[in-house]
């Protein structure tokens, strides 16, 4: 029970951290982004280049530091509350108890430190590089390829995917089924990793097959589906913390479903995804109101040319749908892939694993994600409503 | 603050508001577009008394019938350049043509971007685009406020040439500026300070809108002594 304890701990704060190092550092270089015509200004002003990427480089720093040490007095609260739950699980926890230690504290920094590092890094390298009237002017750079740490990332997990699912699909193992399905499992996890990963380069893509297939010809639609896909060609962030919530909600399901003694509710899913959930809905909604200026004046423009009240309002909800849209599709093609792949791995057809699905769970969670987005545009169009377009264009 | 505003501005013209910074030109634009609220007093375009229609048909009105080229952010940056020629039209219910957007990019010498966004493009060729989008849907008035403040002198040329040209073609033109040389080119120039009419002098001479434009100037100087 003890290893299960510590299985599931692991598990827990694998999870947690992957979703926090990843929406931090993907939110961290948008926050960058935004700010290039200001880092262009400096330069201009007469701050030589590299003592601007030192001072960006030493900001994510102090960033991550006060947000590291911002967590301390947190982490023995939410400790505290994973324990309970994991008592309420029935796993025997030997005793453990929320204590502190002074090397905790660094740790604290160090996460807080590394992902706003990982994730400004480039963005900071670029905006020392770029020309200053070129970002000055609000010319965008031409589109990123993935960079030398992405690769070599990328190529691992893909190595991981091969590796576990070798094994998983392809051959007849000691530990049986069990032990098969578990390789499949991990090729999954993997997989999924590596397609989040690689998002401007699958999500943004599947974005725009999936509005490309909608039959509509209204003029909100055809702006909402304009917008999301130019802030897609600069950050997937907006829908990364979704898809990746939505993703791993899907590969524990299908995993719970087929292991023998194994549940697929959402409540036990939840034991081990609760907190990611939590990172991923926190870190996507301040995402979406992160890009609120830009919008506001693409806003103003279109009241400007003649849009009737309520366009500018239903074009920005449209965008919160297309968001989750993509995450929702995303998680499903999770789930289809898990499906088959787990399937294969336990011996069993896809159509069982199917069939044993909490798809009003599911479904539900999908609704959720959808509510949440739209409502999260739905404040920034009421707050964009109340401005005058006129001002909004002059300032 | 406008304050006993009365003008008339002259249809299929070219009419230039200058005054020093803080005259209220822009304001007095804006107001007369309909984008901010004149507290009173009455705006009629083409007829319509612009502070009586519903919020649905003044946002209607503008796309049907109204253009706008601002001195920045002209264009939805989410949207390429043909888009942004044709929104004002898609907005209204109906499609420009599309060789009348080819038509009016061509003459604008922006048809090699036609699918670039804004953020492709250097600061003249966005204006371009604005005033292509003016081109294309031939609306009956363009409200122009700074046009030429932000590009350099050929951009500057090419962007009057064209708000020049549109009287022509029956539509009434109405710019905001600061350069009494773009001012010169108007049919009439109106000259502001402290958020009134000063004067009303014909177009055609830059030396004499500098002259209007520093004698409204210390009027004003004069006028905040004596306060």
């Amino acid at each position: 029970m003890s290893s299960a304890s510590i299985a599931l701990g692991g598990n827990i704060v694998f999870f947690t951290l992957f979703a926090a190092v990843g929406i931090v550092a993907s939110a961290v270089g948008l926050t960058l982004k935004t700010q290039r015509r200001e880092h262009a200004l400096w330069v201009i002003l007469g701050i030589p280049r590299n003592r601007v990427r030192r001072i960006l480089r030493t900001e994510l720093m102090v960033l991550g530091t006060i947000a590291g040490a911002l967590a301390v007095p947190l982490a023995p609260l939410v400790a505290g509350i994973a324990l309970d739950q994991w008592t309420a699980t029935g796993l025997d926890l030997h005793g453990a108890t929320v204590g502190f230690e002074l090397w905790h504290v660094g740790v604290a920094v160090l996460f807080g430190v590394v992902p706003c590092l990982l994730g400004g890094w480039g963005v900071t390298r670029r905006a020392a590089k770029t020309p200053e009237m070129r970002a000055f002017r609000d010319l965008s750079d031409p589109p990123a390829r993935p960079g030398a740490a992405r690769s070599v990332l990328a190529l691992c997990l893909l190595a991981g995917v091969v590796g576990m699912w070798i094994p998983g699909l392809g051959l007849e193992l000691e530990g049986g089924v069990e032990q098969r399905t578990a390789f499949a499992f991990a090729g999954d996890l993997f997989l999924i990793c590596l397609a989040l990963l690689m998002g401007p380069w699958v999500l943004t893509p599947l974005m725009k097959l999936w509005t490309a297939l909608v039959p509509s010809r209204s003029i909100t639609w055809h702006l909402a589906v304009q917008s999301c896909r130019a802030r897609a060609a600069r950050s997937v962030t907006t829908v990364l913390p979704f898809a990746l919530s939505l993703s791993f909600v899907g590969l524990f399901m299908v995993m719970g479903n087929v292991m023998p003694g194994s549940t697929a509710g959402l409540g036990d899913v939840m034991v081990v995804l609760g907190w990611v959930f939590v990172v991923s809905w926190v870190g996507g909604l301040a995402v979406i109101a992160l890009v609120g200026r830009e919008r506001t004046r693409d806003s103003a423009v279109v009241t400007v040319a003649g849009a009737r009240p309520g366009v500018v309002t239903r074009s920005t909800i449209y965008e919160g749908a297309i968001y989750a849209g993509t995450a929702i599709l995303f998680g499903a093609i999770s789930i289809a892939v898990t499906s088959v792949t787990i399937a294969a791995g336990a011996r069993i057809s896809v159509a069982r694993v199917l069939n044993g699905l909490p798809w009003e769970t599911l479904g539900a969670l999908a609704a959720v994600t959808l509510l949440t987005t739209c409502l999260a545009l739905a404040l920034q169009a009421a707050r964009t409503s109340r401005t005058v377009a006129a001002r909004v264009l002059r300032s | 603050m406008l304050h006993a505003i009365d003008l008339d501005v002259p249809e299929s013209r070219l009419t230039a508001v200058v005054g020093p910074s803080g005259s209220g030109k822009s304001t007095l634009l804006l107001c007369t577009a309909g984008l901010e609220r004149a507290t009173t007093g009455s705006i009629e375009i083409l007829g319509t008394d612009i502070l009586s229609l519903s919020p649905r048909r003044q946002a209607a009105f503008r796309s049907e019938k109204v253009g706008f080229i601002f001195q920045e952010y002209n264009l939805v940056s989410s949207l390429s350049v043909e888009d942004n020629i044709s929104l004002p039209a898609r907005l209204a219910g109906h499609r420009v043509p599309k060789p009348r957007v080819d038509d009016a990019m061509t003459r604008l010498g922006i048809a090699k971007h036609a699918r670039r966004r804004p953020d492709r493009l250097s600061g003249g060729e966005r204006q371009r685009v604005a005033v292509a989008r003016v081109v294309a849907n031939q609306p009956r008035i363009v409200f122009a406020d700074e046009p030429t403040g932000a590009l350099d002198l050929k951009s500057g040329h090419v962007v009057l040439d064209w708000l020049q040209a549109l009287p022509a073609q029956g539509t009434t033109v109405l710019m905001v500026t600061h350069d009494p040389h773009a001012a010169a080119r108007a049919d009439q120039v109106v000259v502001m300070g402290s958020g009134r009419i000063h004067a009303v002098i014909p177009g055609g001479d830059s030396r004499a809108v500098s002259d209007a434009v520093l004698a409204a100037q210390s009027v004003d100087e004069a006028g905040d002594e004596a306060a």
